[in-house]
């Protein structure tokens, strides 16, 4: 009965009703499509991530963490991952070394950090052998000693081809400075340009050899799960199973990515609780409005035997249907929008460069999950509440034998 | 008649306080975080460009034709007194310091690092980028930490003066100055001299003539290099000749950027272009300019000036595109955040007026009957609306100015892994907000644009009035 009589009031002065209906869903289709955006983009980075550069979990020397020198290694990785490679939750396992080098060529010469990695196992872990450029190299696919694979804007940054010689000066474990002319085999390009100018990639022998370095051993042992959420739990095991080891999530290795996708579900509702704000404002506004205009009325329906009860319910409803219509159609024009630009992308290569120094795709999908969908509808709903409590008060206030005599 | 106006309109407002309050209040709101916003926005792209330009970079470079792209030895050139006085004659330009840079292996005992070198005149740096007020003279390191703990100053303390990470100091001030702030006032008066005592390290600042380095701050924690040790750098000189050299180091400084921080070695550009062979040349010259609004403009006199192909004369906006971009895309979504703001407050604007319009219409009416022109009786309206949006304005930028003043005088110091983050884009970790006019007038004119397309609706309802409907309305 309320129910219905309150969605009727809504309508009996469209205008204003379509204006404030209109205000809510524009501000969560905002709210909701730009979400959609932030999110998007920060799902492509995290599975780009995770995909090419960290894995899920890794294990390391804890004295590596703080000084990556060349005899700073995890002792018998090899057993390591033998026995890692039987937990149930663990997909692939690769072992690494990795080094500071300079690498040097004709031209110029600059700072890199060199992966010694065994290619068949690495592919099952890494999906860099994807990223190569086309025309750009056969990868390890030839037996060829001394290969190495390079990114993009290093390979423009030294000017290297495919085939081009490179010169790595490194340490050797006895402290020695070695010089050894590698072959380019490969030319990666990942959406990650701090990425590509520093990494490059060789295979474990050849890099152990050169350095002197126990192959049983690695600074890096890469694992890659069945389920990204599992990492937290994994890593504590294997930091109960290996106590003299350093045991990193993706979220530790790159921090900038753990805290934004930490962040990133705060920095969601935060901007939509700002824009409901706003709106809020305007609700108020409207349902006083509505309130001090139907005072004789109210008094009307108080003085026939009405209580007060229903009276608070039936503004309150009125609050919550009007911010609800809106909130409903926001949501559904922005799933509607999400949705249509999730097949198509929307390409702010224009800023690409900006973005993929930080490590972003230039090209956005957007997507935000039914949750979201849920709490903005949800908040929505609390808006209307809290947005009511004020005019339903004020209504509640009123004297029945003076509304009804109020003239307006 | 104006005035009269004016006072019918202010009184008008106050007729129906709760309105006026509940519109004013909800453009204030909108004013307030549009204004937080864009300090707080503002600030941080300000940290983040003074951290490259000021810092190193300068605002202008000149170069050998095509060296930024590649930055090798290929690109040298010389530069004699004459085209330095020519390049110091231009208006604008404050400053001229000649700039060699290269890479190179730094190494110290067992640690070996890829290292920036930077050959710099000392006198004319110092000059362009303070280098000699970054040189750090107190540090607390683990051999400082046990000295302190001896000497009785408390663990705890150390371990809240760690976790701020602000552990290295220029002068006795700053020392004092971010001390209090750590440990407070009366915990750094009674413990001050001990911790200069026990912190200081005998740190110099580069002599015109001098043989040694400078050394980045973070550089040497890697190193683990204190003032007095020798430096390998190892490279690869002028024509592919190999370069090494050793050098005593004679001080630390501490460079905001932490990135550079992390590998910069500077040396006196004598010493520089020895140890590369390259004997009189330059990769760059950095040029300062005094009002750096006309940034643009002083670079075409410049390249006028040269009248040389062979030079390229470079902005640091174009040699630092990245960090233009990342700035620019990060201002379009703050930029779209906010007009999402504007137009929801335009709504609940325009939702007001209408009412108000509506309620009012017998008075509107009964006014024209009385004879009032409906022009004159628009004005009227529209004179309130705009007292109305200035009063909301108004109040947001008074509400904002105590909250954005001690951010900009007390940057948000992060710590922790947000402030590894920050650090790994190469911005000093700390949220300083902008304090300047222009952001100010740019919002508050935003959204009194906002609020004159929303009132525009109930106004030309004002002219279609139909005055005998309306007094029986």
């Amino acid at each position: 009965m309320i129910n219905s009589i309150a969605w009727k009031n809504i309508w009996r002065n469209k205008l204003r009703s379509s204006v404030v209906i209109a205000a809510v869903t524009f501000g969560i289709l905002a709210g909701v499509f730009s979400a959609g955006l932030m999110n998007g983009m920060v799902e492509r980075r995290l599975r780009a991530a995770i995909e090419l550069e960290t894995s899920n979990v890794q294990l390391h020397n804890p004295k590596y963490i703080e000084n990556k020198e060349l005899t700073f290694a995890i002792n018998n990785a090899d057993g390591i991952i033998a026995s890692l490679i039987k937990m149930p939750e663990v997909k692939a396992i690769a072992k690494r070394m990795k080094i500071m080098a300079m690498a040097n060529t004709a031209s110029s010469g600059t700072g890199v950090v060199v992966y010694g990695i065994e290619p068949e196992k690495e592919k099952l872990v890494s999906g860099i052998y994807k990223k190569i450029l086309p025309g750009e190299g056969p990868y390890f696919e030839t037996d060829r000693k001394n290969s190495i694979v390079i990114g993009q804007k290093l390979a423009e940054k030294l000017k290297l081809k495919l085939k081009s010689k490179i010169v790595i000066t490194l340490q050797t474990v006895d402290g020695m400075m070695v010089n050894a002319a590698f072959k380019v085999v490969g030319i990666y390009k990942t959406s990650n340009s701090m990425f590509d100018e520093m990494n490059i990639f060789v295979r474990y022998n050849d890099l152990a050899n050169l350095t002197g370095f126990n192959e049983q051993n690695a600074h890096e042992i890469a694992i890659l799960l069945n389920d990204t959420n599992l990492s937290d739990d994994v890593a504590q095991k294997l930091t109960k199973q290996f106590p003299n080891l350093d045991v990193m999530t993706w979220k530790e290795i790159q921090p900038d990515l753990g805290i934004t996708v930490e962040f990133l579900n705060i920095m969601l509702y935060f901007y939509v609780i700002i824009i409901l704000l706003a709106l809020g404002f305007g609700i108020v506004n409207t349902m006083l409005m509505v309130v001090l205009e139907r005072i004789k009325e109210l008094g009307m329906l108080m003085a026939v035997g009405m209580n007060k009860m229903r009276i608070f319910k039936m503004i309150m409803l009125e609050t919550i249907y009007l911010s609800l219509t809106g909130g409903i159609l926001g949501i559904t024009l922005g799933i509607i929008l999400i949705q249509i630009f999730q097949q198509h992308g929307i390409d702010l290569s224009i800023y690409g460069e900006g973005f993929s120094a930080i490590g972003y795709d230039s090209m956005i999908y957007p997507s935000i999950g039914i949750d979201y969908y849920i709490g903005t509808f949800l908040l929505v709903i609390l808006t209307g509440i809290i947005a009511s409590i004020y005019p339903a008060r004020k209504a509640l206030k009123l004297n029945p034998a003076e509304a009804v005599r109020t003239e307006i | 008649m104006n005035f009269i106006n004016l006072r019918l309109a202010w009184r008008n407002i106050w007729r129906n306080k709760r309105r006026t309050y509940i519109t004013a209040s909800s453009i204030m709101f909108a004013i307030f975080f549009a204004l937080i916003m864009r300090a707080y926005q503002l600030g941080v792209y300000k940290n983040m460009t003074d951290s490259v330009v000021q810092a190193y970079m300068g605002f202008i470079q000149i170069h050998e034709k095509d060296y930024w792209k590649e930055k090798t030895m290929e690109y040298l050139f010389a530069a004699n007194d004459d085209f330095m006085k020519k390049v110091g004659s231009i208006k604008n330009v404050s400053m001229v310091a000649p700039r060699f840079e290269s890479f190179a292996l730094a190494s110290a005992g067992l640690q070996t690092k890829v290292a920036i070198i930077a050959g710099i005149d000392p006198q004319k740096e110092n000059q362009m980028s303070s280098l000699s007020k970054k040189v750090i003279r107190y540090k607390l390191d683990e051999k400082s930490e046990q000295q302190l703990f001896d000497h009785g100053f408390p663990k705890e303390l150390i371990s809240t003066i760690n976790e701020s990470r602000t552990k290295s100091f220029t002068t006795k001030d700053d020392v004092k100055k971010k001390l209090s702030k750590i440990i407070g006032e009366a915990n750094t008066l009674k413990y001050l001299d001990i911790f200069f005592r026990e912190t200081k390290i005998e740190n110099g600042y580069l002599n015109q003539e001098d043989d040694g380095v400078l050394i980045g701050n973070r550089l040497a924690d890697f190193l683990k290099l204190s003032v007095g040790d020798t430096l390998v750098l190892m490279g690869q000189g002028y024509h592919g000749i190999s370069a090494a050299g050793k050098y005593p180091v004679r001080g630390i400084v501490g460079i905001p950027n932490p990135e550079l921080d992390n590998q910069i070695v500077y040396l006196t550009i004598g010493q520089c272009q020895k140890l590369y062979s390259a004997e009189n040349m330059l990769t760059a010259i950095s040029i300062n300019l005094k009002n750096p609004h006309e940034m643009d403009q002083t670079k075409a006199e410049l390249i006028s000036a040269l009248h040389s192909n062979e030079y390229e004369v470079m902005t640091w906006k174009e040699m630092d595109k990245v960090l233009v971009q990342q700035i620019d895309s990060d201002n379009y979504s703050g930029l779209i955040m906010l007009w999402i703001l504007y137009v929801i407050v335009g709504f609940g604007v325009f939702g007001t007026v209408l009412m108000m319009t509506a309620e009012r219409r017998k008075e509107f009416g009964v006014m024209v009957a009385l004879g009032m022109q409906k022009y004159k009786l628009g004005y009227v309206v529209f004179i309130e609306l705009i007292l109305l949006s200035f009063i909301g304005i108004l109040a947001g930028i008074v509400l904002s100015l105590p909250v954005i003043k001690y951010f900009a005088v007390n940057p948000i110091q992060l710590t922790g892994s947000m402030a590894d983050m920050m650090e790994m884009y190469g911005i000093e970790p700390s949220l300083p907000f902008a304090w300047q006019t222009d952001y100010f007038m740019a919002q508050s004119g935003s959204v009194f644009i906002i609020i004159l397309i929303a009132i525009a609706y109930p106004l030309a309802k004002i002219f279609a009035l139909d005055t005998m409907k309306s007094l029986r309305g």
